[in-house]
């Protein structure tokens, strides 16, 4: 169980000085891109060139990478949550494997999202149609999300196990 | 679930208490109260065996298939 403390107290620090100081910024950095976008040059890098970002590229894309920000930190909420569960000793609660399927589910839609982002931004940027194969690390969300969604069959086999195993007198 | 536990029937032929038999096979009065009110997703041969020796009565005294439809 000490590793389940070291995970908790590690999530719980990444959430205190992370994503708690992160809403405000990035909700202030949204006002900021909407109000008054002149004020600073926005660089789009693609990994091949730099291009000076017209203002409607800027605020799409900015929009585009908050909402996916956003949408990890209710993750990391919600894995916060699962590990309550697990401290208090119920891993086969109904919300763990809620909580597995929609960590998955999101984990997913933030890589696919991201991966598409990118590629059209070195689309319409750049001007290039550029398909990076390998281990790219918006692949790698993809995997880990899709990795929650089977630990969350899993955990519902286990349960679906577990109650039989106390109903059998 | 089609199978029926007839074990309070068993037991009131008996004139035996829900309590008595849980001593008797060496099982809690709660696990007992599980197979009485059908709850028991299943239950092992040890403990039908025990029950049956309790009893003395076969296992289709205490089990009984009834058709879903």
């Amino acid at each position: 169980m000490r590793k389940l403390v070291i995970l908790k107290s590690l999530v719980d620090f990444i959430w205190i000085v992370t994503c708690i100081p992160g809403i405000p910024l990035l909700l202030f950095f949204m006002v900021f891109v909407f109000i008054n976008p002149d004020s600073v040059n926005f660089v789009i890098d693609t990994g091949v060139s730099k291009t000076e970002a017209s203002t409607l590229q800027v605020q799409l894309i900015a929009l585009v990478l908050v909402v996916l920000c956003f949408i990890g930190i209710y993750c990391l909420y919600l894995f916060r949550k699962t590990l309550r569960y697990f401290q208090q000793v119920k891993p086969f609660h109904e919300d763990v494997i809620a909580n597995f399927y929609k960590i998955g589910y999101l984990l997913s839609g933030i890589g696919i999202s991201a991966l598409m982002v990118f590629f059209l931004a070195r689309l319409f940027v750049d001007n290039k149609f550029r398909i990076q194969l390998g281990i790219s690390s918006y692949l790698l969300i993809v995997c880990l999300g899709l990795f929650f969604m089977v630990l969350s069959e899993v955990f519902k086999v286990a349960k679906h196990a577990k109650e039989e195993n106390e109903l059998t007198v | 679930m089609p199978i029926i536990v007839n074990l309070d029937v068993v037991l009131a032929k008996r004139g035996m208490k829900s309590y008595e038999l849980a001593d008797k096979v060496g099982i809690t009065t709660a696990n007992l109260s599980i197979l009485k009110t059908g709850k028991a997703k299943a239950i092992r041969f040890s403990t039908l065996e025990a029950i049956c020796k309790a009893l003395d009565c076969q296992p289709s005294d205490i089990l009984e298939y009834v058709s879903d439809d």
